[in-house]
């Protein structure tokens, strides 16, 4: 089962009936429990194609119990360091030899999500911060949680279970849940694909166009669309299924608040697949840097193992990308993207103090090429993701030196103003919004707006008649 | 240790920390109060506090803290349990 697709959005309409038949616990507990069994058993039926994911579940529980009663670094560690063994070996990380894979196909949608879910319970369970000791059904029901389970968010336990309990589903909250949905498919199913068809038009007008000047252009706007492509396939994915879930008084974490309006790269990763980037604070991070000032606790070498920790920490995040060496690349972009501006911070707060230092930070040409750098190195890291070597080195051989760096150039200088542009329009759309203008934010025009919308969308899906769209984040 | 103590002692190191003498440890005091209040400096304070007080902190308690009244109450747990 495709998300979004029809198909989903029918199996989620099917179990928000059933989920609000009765407000027992039980009953809700029982519904969520055959829902995300039949949501797995959507993508297969074959009972040895389940079978890896199946023990990597139950080791991921019965690691839990283990550090929940014997709390041993010692094996808290081999638990660890076990499980993220077995992660790689399923995932077939290209440093396992082939021999030592196994030799058949198997399940493995949302398998990262569901590892990240279940070291934060390990985790937890070990250092005692679980808010309650989890039991058989609530851990299927939470790792395999139907909504997020291909792609995310990676909600933290606490919340799942504050979030369980407590969400209302009135009127208001239905009808904003519908409005996301439809937006979510609007995204995904109508501006993702012409958004991809746009990125490969401008791939190959950068490879064959005749002039330098022309190729660089194309090869600006390549770069530039992709992060957007992503983006828009992203957060319509997020929009459906948080939608959906509200339907079945689940209330899931948002991934994203507006990234491409941030002025460094260390508050894109705040405003950008934030549950993943707040996992990684959470687990790795903070304690690595703690870590590090415990055991080396001059105060002057704090900023240097700051700079470090968010070096490794966000490397992390560009290797969990991908299974192959390219995604090392990736990871060094991103350790670069956070711990050069931490470095750069502290420099200028040394060098300025702080309240120049604001000052200059809220000058109107020194926020547009902050913005414009910080997206001109995310559209830089994002090669990895859809480039192959062979590509990227016929790119450069046809740009040359000087075409790379007019390309570079151009991304730099066309992201300041559109992107100053766009951090304008939101924070009018928000102020109009926070005002309750009647106008454009009315009962009456958002209906039309939405139904628009929607009209929109089963129309060109039925049209085109193609399979459900690709959401990138599936792969992950 | 008395409740009073923690808040003075915090004050301390929130002065410390975040080189402002005008700062003052008190419940409602959150991250977005305060200039340089950032996950880098939240660790630095975490630090500070745990050597300060002896004590230490789960890795969700790190990042779960919404203000220095929610800081201090976790002291005070952790130091009554000692």
């Amino acid at each position: 089962m495709n998300v979004p697709s029809y198909a989903f959005l029918a199996f989620g309409v099917l179990v928000a009936i059933l989920i609000n038949i009765s407000q027992r616990s039980a009953w809700r507990r029982g519904v969520w429990l055959i829902a995300n069994l039949a949501c797995v058993a959507s993508f297969t039926l074959a009972p040895l194609s389940l079978i890896p994911f199946g023990s990597f579940l139950l080791f991921g529980f019965v690691s839990i119990k283990v550090v929940e009663h014997w709390r041993n670094r010692a094996a808290f560690w081999t638990i660890l360091v076990l499980l993220v063994g077995a992660f790689c070996w399923l995932k077939r990380y290209t440093f396992i030899p082939p021999g030592a894979l196994l030799p058949f196909g198997y399940f493995m949608v949302g398998m990262s999500y569901v590892s990240f879910r279940i070291v934060h319970l390990i985790i937890d369970a070990y250092q005692d911060s679980l808010p309650e000791a989890i039991g058989i059904i609530n851990y299927i029901n939470y790792t395999l949680n139907f909504p997020s389970l291909i792609a995310g968010p990676i909600q933290l336990y606490p919340d799942y279970l504050r979030s369980q309990r407590g969400t209302v589903l009135d009127d208001a909250a239905a009808l904003r849940a519908i409005e996301r949905i439809i937006v979510g498919f609007f995204k995904v199913a109508i501006v993702s694909p012409l958004l991809l068809t746009l990125h490969q038009k401008t791939l190959s007008e950068a490879i064959t166009s005749a002039a330098v000047g022309e190729r660089a252009v194309f090869a600006a706007l390549m770069l530039a669309v992709y992060p957007v492509y992503i983006y828009i396939n992203f957060s319509g994915y997020m929009d459906t299924v948080i939608g959906i879930a509200r339907f079945l008084r689940l209330e899931l974490p948002e991934n994203f608040n507006r990234p491409f309006v941030s002025r460094g790269f260390i508050e894109l990763w705040g405003r950008w697949h934030m549950t993943l980037s707040n996992w990684i604070k959470t687990y790795i991070y903070s304690p690595l840097f703690i870590g590090l000032m415990h055991r080396f606790p001059k105060p002057s070498a704090q900023p240097i193992l700051g700079v470090v920790a968010y070096f490794v920490a966000f490397f992390f995040v560009g290797v969990w990308h991908g299974q192959t060496a390219s995604f090392i690349f990736i990871g060094v972009m991103f350790g670069l993207g956070v711990s050069v501006n931490k470095l750069y911070q502290i420099l200028m707060l040394r060098q300025f103090g702080r309240l120049q230092y604001h000052a200059i930070c809220e000058r109107s040409i020194y926020k547009a090429f902050s913005r414009a750098l910080t997206f001109s190195w995310f559209a830089l890291s994002s090669l990895w993701f859809w480039a192959t070597w062979p590509q990227l080195h016929q790119i450069a051989l046809e740009l040359g030196a000087p075409g790379a760096a007019l390309a570079t150039m151009l991304l730099l200088f066309g992201a300041a103003p559109a992107l100053a542009l766009l951090d304008a329009m939101q924070n009018w759309s928000a102020r109009e919004a926070r005002s309750q203008s009647p106008l454009p934010w009315s009962p009456y025009v958002r209906i039309v707006w939405y139904t628009a919308l929607a009209t929109l969308v089963v129309s060109a899906t039925a049209i085109l008649n193609a399979p459900a769209p690709h959401v990138i984040y599936k792969a992950f | 240790m008395a409740i009073e103590v923690v808040y003075e002692r915090l004050t301390d190191i929130l002065r410390d920390v975040f080189d402002d003498d005008a700062l003052v440890a008190r419940p409602g005091l959150a991250a977005d109060q305060v200039p340089g209040w950032d996950s880098f400096a939240h660790l630095r304070l975490i630090f500070s506090v745990e050597k300060a007080f002896d004590v230490s902190f789960s890795a969700s308690q790190m990042s779960g803290l919404k203000n220095v009244g929610e800081l201090a109450e976790l002291i005070d747990s952790k130091l009554s349990k000692q």
